[in-house]
């Protein structure tokens, strides 16, 4: 066996001396950098993950109030803020006002809850009543599922802004009752669209599947902006969530990267959600399932899988590498042809 | 004439001493106190629902001042002042991410002029401040023979390592799913208004921090931390924590 080796290694260092082949190995070390650092710049695809989940927890930061317009009946409403009251029963159309963070929770079919908290002090939302009595709204909203109220609970919620799938299971209040906020199930798909142009030539439109995987149970599940970080990095913010006392003011440009739009559908066990977002990564934070030292992962969803992924990619290198083996045997056919079976750079021809 | 007359007039002394009788039987032997008449009635819709039953479930600690710097269990100290107050109490330290947990019974010292900390003999006392920084760490101090203790005990304020600010007052509650608010009342006069905000942290133990600044109060002392959140049936309620006022 070693002089097997040998006798390869003396064949290559042989090989590697011959200046002719020295200068082809460059050319194509060369060529195969040129290629790297071409797949390197090859634009981000046009890309979209779709996520559909059962959760019992639904939160998001409002950057189009129109599109997150309710129209809510059956639940009673309170507010908690300088001057905290009852509303009543609740029959009326409520605009979250652009900015704050909207929750849905329901643990089951008596159980919906919908939460509305500004930034800061600021509005809330407006509340167009039946009656008329309605207008603006000021401090923490929140409407509670009461079948003592007239009207129809709303059903499909809308989902407009950066959010967050789940909550991270805490300890129960004073009640003892563990309110309702884990993702129970929920389910990932990433499309993205292949790469239609390649110096002059058009390739055919085809959308492909990136990755999809179900994500588990108990973790919260929201879109990350930055594209820069590596897989498996935690980004360096958390998942968007109700206002905290260090954050900054929401910004609509910022968040409309991040964003997601959907739907949830309240069901008996929680809502049925489906929603999709443009943002180039996802996150995945749970303390329990990742631990306390990085309890964020994170998933680029752009670049990397386009090299593996992208039928139209994966077409042009195969189309590549046929035409380089063809040249190959042609210029090898050609020569046979002129000089006999004897051709080709080898060092035993050289010897002679 | 005068005939006619008499037995209508008998009848008409007779309806006004029977309406007399009538009105003094229905007079209250317990009149109502001057700031009306208070009631709440539930609706039924809300079947199988039921509201508050354990507040110190919601109010898991109470702090006056910012922790800053590792936490060194040994620093902790209570804001008690010795005359007028119960002798015993119940400590509870818990790290925000319910790692850490330590829930003791204590009596108050017999020294006549003693520190203010709280004796801490635990073993984890370097582990902790190495990994955990003073403001992951939650206090409450409770009056009572019983731990954790009742919804009807005594607070105290617990000063965090470090502490920093100590003109505010820091309530940590467990309010998930609802909204609250804080204030200091004083024989039901609201003395001070705090506010609430999700933590910067995610954090397992509270869902909120509260705070209020004690220069707000003027020199008043409050009686209780009243935390204002909306209960299980979507109504807005109360629940009054009852305050031992302790001065640094």
């Amino acid at each position: 066996m070693p002089t097997a080796v040998n006798a390869v290694s003396r064949r290559v260092r042989a090989l590697m001396s011959n200046r002719h082949v020295q200068a082809r190995f460059g050319a194509a070390i060369v060529a195969f950098l040129i290629y790297l650092l071409w797949l390197w710049l090859l634009p981000l695809p046009p890309h979209w993950t779709a996520l559909k989940a059962t959760s019992e927890y639904v939160g998001y930061r409002v950057i189009d109030p129109d599109a997150s317009t309710l129209r809510v009946g059956g639940m009673f409403g309170a507010v908690i803020g300088e001057q905290s009251r009852d509303l009543g029963c609740v029959n009326a159309i409520v605009t979250p006002a652009q900015g704050t963070w909207v929750e849905y929770r329901r643990g089951g079919k008596d159980q919906l809850t919908i939460s509305i908290e500004p930034f800061a002090k600021g509005p809330t939302a407006n509340m167009a009543a039946s009656g008329g009595d309605g207008g603006p709204v000021v401090g923490k909203l929140q409407l509670t599922l009461d079948p003592s109220c007239p009207g129809v609970a709303p059903n499909r919620f809308p989902i407009s802004g950066p959010a967050a799938f789940g909550e991270e299971l805490a300890r129960p209040g004073a009640t003892g009752e563990l309110p309702p906020g884990l993702l129970l199930k929920a389910t990932v798909d990433v499309y993205a669209l292949a790469l239609q142009r390649v110096l002059m030539i058009t390739l055919p439109e085809v959308v492909y599947s990136v990755m999809s995987f179900d994500v588990p149970p108990g973790v919260v599940v929201c879109a990350d902006a930055h594209a820069d970080q590596t897989l498996g990095e935690a980004p360096r913010l958390p998942c968007p969530g109700r206002p905290a006392s260090a954050a900054t003011p929401p910004d609509v440009a910022a968040d409309s990267v991040i964003a997601w739009n959907g739907a949830a559908f309240a069901s008996d066990g929680g809502f049925e959600i489906s929603a999709a977002t443009n943002a180039p990564g996802l996150v995945l934070q749970s303390t329990r399932t990742f631990g306390q030292s990085t309890p964020t992962r994170r998933i680029d969803l752009g670049r990397h899988a386009q090299v593996l992924k992208d039928p139209n990619l994966l077409w042009l290198h195969f189309l590549v590498g046929l035409f380089l083996l063809f040249l190959q045997a042609g210029s090898w056919l050609t020569r046979f042809w002129e000089r006999g079976p004897d051709v080709g750079d080898t060092p035993h021809r050289k010897s002679k | 004439m005068r005939r006619d007359i008499r037995p209508v007039a008998i009848a008409l002394v007779l309806a006004a001493l029977a309406t007399s009788v009538r009105a003094q039987s229905s007079q209250p032997v317990l009149d109502l106190a001057p700031g009306g008449f208070s009631e709440t009635l539930l609706e039924p819709g809300i079947k199988g629902r039921d509201v508050l039953v354990d507040p110190l479930r919601m109010l898991v600690g109470w702090h006056r001042g910012s922790a800053a710097g590792p936490f060194r269990i040994d620093q902790v100290r209570a804001l008690l002042p010795l005359a007028g107050t119960p002798g015993d109490y119940c400590v509870r330290i818990a790290s925000a991410d319910s790692r850490y947990s330590a829930l003791n019974r204590y009596q108050k010292t017999t020294a006549r002029a003693p520190a203010m900390g709280v004796e801490a003999k635990s073993r984890y006392a370097s582990e902790l401040a190495q990994q955990f920084s003073a403001a992951d760490v939650i206090i409450r101090i409770v009056s009572g023979s019983t731990c954790p203790g009742t919804g009807d005990a005594f607070i105290v304020a617990a000063v965090p390592p470090g502490a920093t600010d100590t003109q505010k007052l820091l309530a940590y509650l467990n309010v998930r799913g609802s909204h609250a608010q804080i204030s200091l009342v004083r024989a039901d006069k609201t003395l001070a208004v705090g506010q609430c905000e999700r933590p910067d942290k995610a954090a397992i133990l509270y869902s909120d921090i509260c705070s209020v600044t004690v220069s707000d109060l003027n020199g008043a002392t409050p009686e209780a931390l009243r935390v204002t959140y909306v209960n299980n049936l979507g109504r807005v309620a109360n629940t009054d924590f009852r305050l031992i006022w302790g001065s640094k």
